[in-house]
């Protein structure tokens, strides 16, 4: 049973995400600020952590700091901050996960069931063999086509596989609509349409918890699709 | 009220009267003045209808008594020259006692010389008495030296010319001259007798007409300086077109024609006209001439009624462009005086050189000119720079700052001016560019605070829901709650969007992308929502790209906003147009949609804030998106556009192609 440690300074949020992960059969640790969340982390393991941004005596980033000191767990960032400044800043002082208030509390929790398996079960998955692509929590094994994240197997139609394949084997690289047409359909892109934007979505749907704020497929308005290197 | 009598029926029977009356004004009055010129009429004879009593008569008899008194003078003449004898036989015959009605009776140094036959002639008081019967009469008593008779006007050239007779006379000289009244012979005096009485019942009932005529005339002129300008109608004055000229122009006209007319008719004068001919020239020019002066004359008064006079006239417009001038710049005094110095500095100099040849005075002249110059110059280059500062300024550019000393005279004032209304409008802006930033700082932070209880609202809502209630009511009651807190939700992130844009706290990333590109990927994450609508997309973009410079992310909000917007309020079961087009560099993007609920809002307020086409639903959307999308497409330099015609719903965004 995994323990995860909610840290937010409104005590109802804190017991609604416990009432939503005790659902999921967590075992739930609270904290109402960053000093006390920091007690109980050094008092015994936690597997994951959930803290809040701005709250009193210490926050939510300068906590994070310090217990990126001494620990690796996943931690996910609450916040009601939604600039991509905000999201940005805690991201790079190293929350593996940002989520804006107000939030879907079932997306929270996809979120903290992938960074959890993230965590304990990454590292196998190269162990399978075959030719394999990764970025993040997405895998592709190309030898036996399949599609994993945070280890968990996604089901693509062939069409979105070899799209998926073609920008995770070119990461970093931004595909037009039209280049990805050609690649894919073997194609000139004659009156190109919404199918190439349709299948993205697709695909962006089925690895993504949140497809609107994609972590893997991410849009290039105007220009194209990508996944970045992580 | 004397208002009926304005009509331009009147009027114009007015100006033909008064001009029938002027030439017959004129025609009496050149009639006269041919009779004047012949003495045959002077005004004293006005009222005596007696040839005797006229001054035609005294004339006449004048001339007589000149002739008279050569015949004399030749008579007492023993040798005369071969001229003088038939001067002499000439007189002789005209005042032979058979031909003339003239009687004469001449005493000189004794000799007595007279055409007068009667018993005693020789008496002197007998034929004074003769002469006296006779009617007009008129004795020179030279050893008195007096005169008597009743002939008018006897003149002192009469006199001069009897007088000139008694040069060297003894006692008893003297002179009787008469004039039988009946005029039984015909001679001269006859004759004039006779044209007198032919047309002096003509002059007087001429000098009548005359007279009356010319009242006639000054009666109408008085009816038409009432009447022009007037109108039945109103009280208001007309002014016809030329009334605007200026006076001194009317008056110079008018004066000119004037002084013309005059040396036309003292050409014309010189030359002899038959009547027929000079009536008809007479005519023609009275006509023009009362034509042109009189619609002068009546401008001239419409311009005094109007009391546009002086307004309109030059003087009034010079006076009052300087008093403006000098009012508007009080200061301006300075400039006049030098003007002023410079001026009689410039023709000091002048007289010097050109006049009395100085050499200083072509220097002077020469250096004035370059001092003069070089300042004009010098002013006009700062003016410039002013000039351009302000254009600074107005591009944007508040911080701008003219270094005064750079200036000299009224640019230096200009230069002060200006650099404190640049503080003052930067001062303006800087305040009111804080005063953005801390509403959008407010807004920021109640957002955030907002968003803390919303979340626990969201959560706990959705822990209702998965409590599987059965009553129906309470399900209801909850979807509304979701409902709304998600909306609150949206709204808190659109009102904290629009405060940053409005207040200009975001940063685009400007770069080339792909409309066609764009308008895909939207429609990639729009064509199910839109399917379950039952709404079709019908897409229309070139084949080609269209490169455009804006922000991707940023752009694909607008788009998005437009979608959203489609997908909401576009009616059930119909189409939605898509198009891109270029046209001469511009591409424009615009998207069709039928709207389901009646617009009732003008076009422009739709993209205000907060408001919606269907103001009075409460639905999903806070009313800023197509806000947002109209200031963030503005921010990218794109002109954003909304178009209702009747539920036809049309937005456009414009933005400037780039070369590929």
């Amino acid at each position: 049973m995994n323990r995860i440690l909610v840290c937010d300074d409104d005590k109802e949020i804190v017991e609604a995400i416990e009432i939503y992960l005790q659902q999921e059969g967590y075992e739930i640790l609270k904290a109402f600020d960053g000093e006390e969340a920091i007690q109980i982390l050094e008092q015994g393991e936690v597997d994951l952590l959930i803290i809040d941004v701005m709250m009193p005596r210490l926050d939510g980033i300068h906590a994070t700091l310090k217990i990126r000191e001494k620990s690796s767990i996943p931690i996910i960032m609450l916040s009601a901050k939604s600039e991509d400044s905000d999201k940005i800043l805690g991201l790079n002082i190293g929350a593996d996960d940002y989520l804006t208030k107000p939030f879907n509390p079932l997306e929270l929790v996809a979120r903290v069931k992938s960074q959890l398996r993230r965590y304990t079960k990454l590292g196998n998955a190269a162990e399978s063999g075959g030719v394999i692509y990764q970025s993040g929590g997405l895998l592709i094994n190309d030898d036996l086509k399949e599609v994993t994240v945070d280890g968990e197997l996604v089901k693509l139609t062939p069409i979105e596989y070899n799209i998926l394949l073609l920008l995770m084997k070119n990461q970093g690289k931004v595909f037009s609509i039209s280049e990805i047409y050609q690649k894919i359909w073997n194609a000139e892109a004659i009156g190109a349409d919404n199918t190439v934007a349709v299948h993205i979505r697709h695909i962006r749907e089925k690895i993504e918890i949140n497809p609107k704020e994609p972590r893997y497929i991410k849009v290039v308005w105007g220009v194209g699709y990508k996944i970045d290197k992580v | 009220m004397g208002n009926t009598h304005y009509s331009n029926a009147f009027k114009t029977v007015a100006a033909l009267l008064q001009m029938v009356f002027l030439i017959i004004v004129i025609v009496v009055f050149s009639l006269m003045v041919n009779l004047f010129g012949r003495s045959m009429f002077t005004l004293s004879d006005v009222g005596t209808d007696s040839f005797f009593d006229s001054s035609y008569y005294t004339n006449i008899l004048s001339n007589e008594l000149v002739d008279l008194g050569n015949y004399l003078q030749l008579q007492g003449v023993r040798e005369r020259s071969e001229k003088d004898t038939i001067k002499y036989k000439q007189y002789k015959m005209q005042f032979d006692e058979e031909n003339s009605n003239l009687y004469y009776w001449y005493e000189n140094s004794g000799n007595i010389r007279s055409n007068i036959e009667i018993e005693n002639k020789y008496q002197k008081k007998e034929i004074l008495d003769y002469a006296k019967s006779l009617g007009s009469y008129l004795y020179y008593d030279d050893s008195r030296i007096s005169f008597e008779g009743n002939i008018k006007g006897k003149s002192y050239y009469f006199q001069r010319n009897i007088l000139r007779l008694f040069q060297n006379s003894g006692e008893n000289g003297g002179l009787i001259v008469a004039v039988d009244m009946h005029l039984p012979k015909d001679d001269g005096i006859k004759e004039a007798a006779d044209t007198y009485y032919t047309y002096f019942p003509w002059i007087e009932s001429g000098v009548f007409l005359g007279i009356l005529s010319a009242m006639c005339f000054v009666l109408f002129i008085i009816y038409l300086t009432l009447a022009t300008g007037r109108n039945d109608e109103d009280e208001k004055i007309r002014l016809y077109r030329m009334d605007y000229l200026p006076m001194e122009i009317l008056l110079t006209v008018f004066l000119l024609y004037i002084s013309i007319l005059f040396a036309f008719c003292a050409k014309l004068g010189q030359r002899s006209w038959d009547i027929a001919s000079s009536l008809i020239l007479a005519g023609t020019l009275v006509v023009i001439s009362d034509g042109v002066l009189l619609t002068i004359y009546l401008s001239l008064v419409r311009k005094i009624k109007a009391d546009i006079f002086v307004s309109t006239s030059l003087l009034g417009w010079s006076v009052r462009t300087v008093k403006k001038r000098m009012r508007l710049q009080p200061y301006k005094r300075g400039t006049v005086i030098r003007m002023a110095f410079i001026i009689a500095a410039a023709l000091f100099f002048a007289g010097e050189a050109f006049g009395r040849g100085q050499w200083w005075g072509y220097a002077g002249l020469l250096a004035e000119i370059i001092v003069a110059g070089t300042y004009i110059l010098s002013q006009e280059n700062q003016r410039m720079e002013i000039l351009s500062g302000i254009t600074e300024i107005t591009n944007g550019n508040m911080d701008y700052k003219f270094v005064e000393s750079d200036y000299t005279g009224e640019c230096r004032i200009m230069a002060e001016k200006i650099n404190n209304i640049g503080m003052g409008l930067s001062n303006a802006v800087e305040e009111n560019l804080k005063s953005e930033r801390l509403k959008t700082e407010l807004i920021t932070n109640v957002s955030h605070d907002i968003k803390t209880p919303l979340t626990s609202i969201i959560n706990y809502v959705n822990l209702i829901k998965m409590e599987n209630i059965q009553n129906e009511k309470i399900q209801n009651y909850v979807d509304i709650l979701e409902k709304k807190s998600m909306r609150l939700k949206q709204l808190t992130e659109d009102l904290m969007e629009v405060s940053k844009i409005s207040s200009g706290n975001i940063e685009l990333e400007m770069q080339t992308i792909n409309m066609v590109e764009l308008i895909y990927q939207t429609g990639g994450e729009f064509n199910e929502i839109f399917e379950e609508k039952g709404l079709t997309i019908i897409t229309r973009l070139p084949k080609e790209p269209v490169m455009i410079f804006a922000d991707g992310s940023r752009l694909w909000r607008v788009v998005q906003n437009l979608y959203n917007n489609a997908a909401k309020y576009a009616l059930k079961d119909t189409r939605v147009y898509v198009e891109l087009k270029v046209e001469e560099g511009w591409a424009e993007f615009s998207m069709k949609d039928i709207s389901e609920q009646e617009l009732e809002t003008a076009p422009d307020d739709l993209s205000e804030r907060f408001v919606r086409g269907d103001e009075s639903r409460g639905t999903e959307g806070s009313g800023l998106g197509l806000s947002i999308a109209r200031s963030l497409t503005n921010l990218m330099g794109g002109t954003f556009e909304i178009h209702l015609d009747g539920d036809l719903f049309t937005v456009s965004i414009v933005f400037p192609c780039i070369g590929l």
